[in-house]
């Protein structure tokens, strides 16, 4: 038997939280179209565990993990061609160092490496550089304490300089790597 | 809240969200107030919210789920016509009769009556409010007719024949005079009533006017629509179940 919610709530929850879900895709995919598709799947699935999300302490930690979980198995599924799709991206942004050229860098250069990553470490980076989560929340989000996500984010960070040695070997050169990674996030990257 | 010199995308968005109060949402709009970049970023997630909710609207939404659903009930019906002995083999029905004088809404002609259980033989009563994914399996008591027929229609407006399966008239008894239909019913997504009518005649009748009375019914009173107006002779019973669906 199935406890649906009202009407009413299933509206709000749409109104309030569409959107993050909805970016989240359309971050994921690239394209609108797809963006929908999942979007709608992701949405039905919300509504139809509403009892979990009325649980959480905060609805989009939880609301944001099903999105991005539902997203990156559709990609696994269809062996996405991360590197091709990611790599105009990843140039974006590269003349100016200005904290909002900064963080799309880093977002595109954590959608770069996707591919590369085991889930637990594609969570904890796309909630920690993307969603600027702190190593708390991030943890709470991916499931795993905050040494765990140390590890997952450290794992990271090693596969992105192999990656960033790829795309430009002056950035190693010039030691930026780091700060290519983590400025302009919030600045408790104990492990750096 | 973010913990370096600007507040975290995540923290803006439980923001726009409105989940942030007391202290933490004090302490995030003061922060707001003097910084020019956050301020930015709060407004261009405010901006995007409006945008979305223009854009993509609730109200399309649904529409959009709907079209789904009924695409998803079309599917899957036809994939159960082609599945359905596998399925039951699967799901380890046993065929047995099981009586259940209450199970049907009205019974017409001796001994005629249509009876559910589920994927482990359990009983269903007419009017169960059964989840998306439950496995139906219905049984026949024919009477002492040869042939029958089983129509199934929904709140939807649809009609679908699940016996016989591709032939105009109806189909003789498939397991004796009683017994269990060769098939078994996953319930899809939607919602609303599905009503199962059993129909018997003592031959081959054209199934035509069957579908033509169920297509009468079919629809939002459907939930009191027990028998169908058929022609003298054909005798018939009918059970149905509620969808709650997920909306």
């Amino acid at each position: 038997m199935v406890d649906s919610p009202p009407a009413a709530d299933v509206r709000d929850l749409y109104e309030r939280y569409g959107r993050a879900i909805y970016r989240r895709c359309q971050m994921l995919f690239g394209n609108d179209e797809e963006a929908r598709d999942a979007f709608h799947d992701v949405f039905v699935k919300v509504v139809e565990h509403h009892d979990s999300f009325r649980a959480e302490a905060s609805p989009l930690t939880w609301l944001v993990r099903i999105a991005t979980n539902h997203c990156l198995n559709r990609l696994r599924a269809r062996r996405a061609g991360w590197h091709d799709r990611f790599a105009q991206a990843a140039a974006v942004g590269e003349a100016t160092r200005e904290p909002e050229a900064l963080r799309h860098e880093r977002v595109a250069l954590v959608l770069r490496i996707l591919g590369k990553l085991e889930r637990a470490v594609q969570l904890a980076a796309i909630f920690y550089f993307v969603d600027e989560m702190s190593q708390q929340e991030a943890a709470a989000a991916v499931g795993c304490s905050v040494p765990t996500l140390r590890k997952h984010l450290r794992r990271f960070v090693k596969v992105a300089r192999g990656e960033l040695k790829l795309v430009d070997p002056d950035l190693l050169r010039e030691g930026l790597e780091a700060d290519f990674l983590f400025q302009s996030r919030p600045a408790d990257v104990s492990d750096r | 809240m973010g913990d370096g010199d600007h507040i975290s995308v995540f923290t803006l968005e439980r923001l726009v969200a409105g989940e942030l109060g007391g202290e933490v949402g004090r302490g995030v709009e003061e922060h707001l107030a003097g910084c020019a970049l956050c301020e930015r970023r709060h407004q261009e997630l405010q901006r995007d919210q409006q945008r979305f909710v223009t854009e993509l609207p609730y109200a399309a939404f649904r529409v959009e789920h709907e079209r789904r659903r009924v695409a998803a009930v079309r599917r899957r019906r036809w994939r159960w016509a082609w599945l359905a002995p596998a399925a039951v083999a699967a799901a380890g029905l046993v065929a047995v009769w099981v009586p259940d004088p209450e199970s049907g809404d009205r019974l017409k002609g001796p001994g005629v009556a249509l009876s559910m259980v589920d994927a482990a033989g359990r009983p269903i009563g007419s009017g169960a409010a059964l989840a998306p994914g439950a496995t139906v399996q219905l049984s026949y008591d024919a009477g002492d007719h040869g042939y029958l027929a089983l129509v199934g229609a929904d709140e939807r407006g649809a009609v679908e024949v699940y016996y016989p399966e591709g032939s105009a008239r109806m189909g003789p008894v498939p397991d004796g005079a009683r017994g269990r239909f060769p098939f078994a019913l996953q319930l899809d997504e939607g919602r609303g009533v599905e009503r199962f009518f059993l129909v018997v005649a003592d031959g081959p009748e054209e199934l035509a006017p069957l579908v033509v009375a169920a297509r009468a019914v079919a629809g939002p009173r459907l939930r009191d629509a027990a028998t169908l107006p058929l022609p003298e002779g054909w005798a018939q019973v009918s059970v149905w179940l509620e969808k709650p669906g997920v909306w």
